[in-house]
């Protein structure tokens, strides 16, 4: 047959996409799909979102040349969204790093410079270490309080893995904290607070299973649109299916909303407990499933917002911390009784129909509820709080850990849960979900680590806010952020990052395939290989764990996360880290090197650097084995079970690490090769007993709690002087902060520059045109952007939306660097702003 | 930053596989519009509104916008990305005949 290869491809995409449609091939697309056209294809993950698609890569001459949606994988089943699109070309940007870069000129290193001149991967350790020495003692009791590193939900398992041993139990600092910090800490608090354990209880099939689905703070339509497909699925073809989408202004998501409300911004808090009042009201409580399985308590409340302990709001708060108090029933019935349809609808906007019809919805036992929420529920100064009011919805109606009753926090980044959560990257966690402060958890970690009693410290570290203000302070002196770009990320950039980063006393590292802001402003940026340029693992937001195989070489000298943090500590002897009587009762050697220490310990180097061959036989590099001599991604995922199997907490089982190269991702707890869809319900997870029904294992009586907390008001709201709320977030084309899909032409023209999204009357109060160009203003700093009236989002007047992924608008220099008090996690969608003429 | 735009970003040619949704009644009319589209090739229709399409870029449009501007296409459901290839322009053009 004589065809060229555009004939072949498109044949092979049709072919590819009757498939993933379940539409019967013709004979002439059969025949495409049996030919290869010299194209190896594997199984990989989506780099973008928390959803977790799995994709087909194709590989040929050492290039990807195509990638396609999985036809095997349970989460997307064949398709991919737009950002499918871009997976293989994130990687190609004409301006990849590929070698060292240090501040100054000719390789010398000068922080008051403003070139950066290329160095050698040796020269780049050299300095570091220096640095990084400089910055510690050894024999402070403390542990290495001044060294410091920031990490990211989109490392792969074992980068986070490496990277939280290498600072906790090699450098002996607990400051390491991930990106997630800003997206998952508040989800994570919630989760620990009212079950004891990370990570939500149901899964993706509830998309199927459900009746209905309310959304919360969640635009999925453009930021999950895989799932979002799934959820309109259901909605178009199961009888009675209805959405609910609550938002502080109208998004894509609104287009199939059968009842949508915009909110003003922190009244969420009003409205969760005007449904728990209603619930109780109305008697339609589960009654049985309370007394089983749930206790009730309150929190302290007037908490402060987590700004620095000098500001007027953290001096004139009355509370502190997150401290439960049980209550009786009747206590919490009287504490809601307050939040009635009337006070509900009048602190938040919305109409009195519409609380009332989806208080209906929770409250009818017939009905199946999913409740969905991301960035609006976590970025929240009260983030803790309003996830836990979710669940108290939920667990008063027992609606929860069954297929189709399943509140569900979704989540940004491809391996924020796998990573971030899982492996415990943040300054108060460890693997497993193990905690710092607890002695016990320590021990066990110390004992599998193989490291002496007293290595780790026992202090939280510096959590993500917190850590630009000790660079600003000069108390954070030597850091390295990897994998993410915080300087464009984190709030408050003109008061506390970028101060921080320019401090003379500080040394500070970073790690990434692209020269973005944040390394912009660093003093060593080092070349990173990413995605398909080494093997790795992700962990979604329903709990599956993903693995891929290394298809390409990284450009240049670029060189994986992984590779880097492991090659690193052989910089370090045990004499320059640790203290002289933590040595001696080591019985290790004082001149052995972290590497072996923590790597090269009988452990972690127990696999042969064998090749590693998919089922077809194909052979695929390992840059990471091929340079230590073993398997180092096996090793540290293999001990990485241990914490699952000896570690004090069940819950966390994972199969072993081939399993993972085999499958189309497990989903935890795996007992005897089996995943768990549904956690704490019998039938479903193996660590519920039988005749138990449901438990909450992890909490010692088996309980989840119901937490009351209060409406209480945002840090900073619109007064005469910045009269408009200030909401930040995501558009669809550009993820993350925009380092990677801004760099693709396609995406960059569909959507170039960052601009608000402002009500029409809002505008012409104003004087303000669409399309015209406008000072943002805040009381930290002022932006240039451009007025949008119409378009994809719509703020009802008083709030304007802006996305932050324009590296020339940073909207962070706007942003309050307001945290929940509870999880440290800023919030990014309220601020007060003003908008006026440029 | 500054891009090139497709005229100008001659190097590149893509491809993409997209599973479109209509329903029956409007499916002939979608099939006509897509049809008359450049760069949209319909490989396969299912009476239920089933339709296997390809996207490729023309001389100022790349297949990325044309995917895009389907959702807004009157009586398109859902237009969703299932394939993906990206090659140089001249290797596209090569014959490969077996």
């Amino acid at each position: 047959m004589k065809m060229n290869r555009r004939d072949f491809v498109k044949t092979n995409a049709a072919a590819a996409t009757a498939v993933a449609a379940g539409m019967t091939l013709p004979a002439t697309l059969k025949e495409a799909k049996a030919a290869d056209d010299g194209i190896r294809w594997d199984k990989g993950a989506c780099r973008f979102c928390g959803t977790g698609c799995g994709v087909l890569v194709g590989t040929k001459d050492g290039r990807v040349v195509a990638t396609q949606g999985d036809p095997d994988a349970p989460v997307n089943k064949g398709l991919n969204c737009i950002k499918g699109y871009f997976l293989s070309k994130i990687m190609y940007g004409k301006d990849r790093l590929t070698k060292p870069l240090l501040r100054g000129a000719g390789g010398k290193f000068d922080k008051s410079s403003n070139e950066f001149s290329e160095i050698s991967w040796d020269q780049a350790f050299d300095i570091m270490a220096e640095k990084f020495k400089a910055a510690i003692d050894p024999q402070d009791p403390k542990g290495a309080t001044k060294v410091g590193m920031f990490g990211s939900g989109q490392w792969t398992v074992w980068e986070g893995y490496a990277a939280s041993k290498l600072m906790k139990a090699g450098l002996r600092s607990n400051n390491i904290d991930p990106n997630a910090r800003h997206c998952m800490a508040s989800a994570v608090g919630a989760f620990m607070r009212g079950f004891g354990i990370d990570e939500p209880m149901g899964c993706y099939d509830d998309l199927e299973h459900a009746d209905a689905f309310v959304l919360w703070g969640a635009n999925m339509a453009e930021m999950h649109p895989i799932l979002w497909s799934r959820l309109t699925n259901t909605r178009l073809t199961k009888k009675g299916s209805e959405v609910h989408v609550l938002s502080t202004f109208e998004h894509r998501c609104f287009e199939l909303a059968d009842n949508g409300m915009i909110f003003t911004p922190q009244t969420d808090l009003a409205i969760l407990n005007y449904i728990a009042n209603y619930i109780i009201e109305t008697k339609a409580y589960d009654k049985d499933f309370l007394d089983k399985h749930v206790n009730i308590t309150k929190t302290v409340t007037d908490i402060g917002y987590g700004l620095r302990p000098n500001h007027p709001l953290e001096k004139k708060k009355t509370g502190k911390g997150g401290k439960l108090t049980k209550i009786a029933f009747a206590d919490y019935a009287k504490a809601v009784s307050k939040y009635t349809l009337d006070y509900a609808s009048e602190i938040s906007g919305v109409p009195k129909d519409k609380l009332l019809k989806l208080a209906k919805l929770y409250a009818d036992p017939k009905k199946k509820v999913t409740s969905y929420w991301t960035m609006g529920f976590n970025q929240h100064t009260r983030g803790v709080w309003v996830n836990g009011l979710m669940y108290n919805v939920h667990l008063l109606m027992g609606k929860i850990s069954e297929p189709g009753n399943s509140p569900f926090s979704l989540t940004g980044q491809p391996s924020a849960c796998g990573t971030a959560r899982e492996v415990g990257t943040f300054a108060h966690r460890l693997p497993a979900d193990l905690v710092v402060k607890n002695a016990k958890h320590r021990a066990a970690a110390e004992k599998i680590w193989k490291i002496p009693p007293g290595v780790i410290p026992p202090k939280p570290g510096y959590h993500a806010v917190l850590q630009n203000r000790m660079l600003k302070d000069g108390k954070l002196n030597a850091y390295w952020v990897m994998c993410n770009n915080n300087m464009q990320a984190a709030a408050n950039m003109n008061e506390e990052g970028l101060p921080g980063y320019r401090n003379p006393k500080n040394f500070i590292v970073v790690s990434d395939p692209y020269f973005t802001v944040t390394a912009q402003a660093s003093d060593l940026v080092l070349p990173t290989s990413m995605w398909m340029e080494k093997e790795g693992a992700y962990g979604n937001a329903e709990r599956r764990t993903q693995f891929w195989r290394q298809q390409v070489k990284g450009p240049g000298e670029s060189k994986s996360d992984l590779w880097q943090l492991v090659e690193f500590s052989k910089r370090f002897t045990l004499a320059e880290v640790w203290a002289k009587d933590v040595i001696a009762k080591s019985g290790y050697a004082a001149d052995k090197s972290l590497y072996e220490v923590l790597f090269k310990n009988g452990q972690v180097d127990k696999f042969p650097a064998d090749p590693v061959k998919d089922a077809a036989g194909n052979v695929y590099d390992n840059d990471e084995s091929a340079d230590f001599g073993f398997y180092l991604q096996k090793g540290i995922f293999e001990e990485y079970r241990r914490f699952q199997f000896e570690g004090p907490k069940k819950g966390h089982e994972m199969a072993e690490f081939d399993a993972y190269h085999n499958a189309r991702g497990l989903r935890w707890p795996v007992i005897d090769g089996k995943e768990t869809l549904w956690r704490f319900r019998e039938g479903y997870d193996p660590h519920v007993p039988k005749g138990a029904g449901v438990q909450f294992y992890g909490k010692p009586d088996g309980k989840a709690n119901i937490i009351f907390a209060p409406y209480e008001p945002a840090a900073e709201s619109p007064d005469k002087e910045y009269d408009l709320w200030l909401s930040t977030g995501r558009v669809l084309e550009h993820w993350h902060s925009g380092s990677m899909t801004r760099r693709v032409p396609e995406l960059y023209r569909a959507f170039p520059n960052a601009k608000i999204y402002m009500h029409p009357d809002d505008a012409k109060t104003r004087g303000l045109k669409r399309g015209q160009e406008v000072k943002v203003q805040t009381r930290r700093g002022e932006v240039l952007t451009r007025v949008e009236t119409r378009g994809r989002n719509k703020p009802l007047m008083g709030l304007i939306f802006m996305p932050w992924f324009d590296a020339s608008q940073l909207v962070n220099k706007l942003t309050l660097d307001a945290t929940d008090p509870l999880s440290k996690e800023t919030d990014f969608k309220k601020c007060a702003c003003r908008v006026v003429n440029a | 930053m500054t891009m090139p735009t497709k005229s100008e970003a001659q190097s590149e040619f893509n491809i993409c596989g997209v599973f479109v949704q209509t329903t029956p009644d409007r499916l002939s009319h979608v099939e006509r519009t897509l049809a008359d589209t450049p760069g949209i090739d319909i490989h396969q229709t299912e009476e239920d509104g089933r339709m296997v399409v390809t996207i490729e870029d023309t001389p100022d449009k790349y297949a990325s916008e044309t995917l895009t501007d389907l959702r807004s296409v009157d009586g398109v459901l859902s237009a969703s990305l299932v394939y993906h290839h990206c090659d140089t322009e001249s290797k596209m053009l090569e014959d490969i005949t077996s």
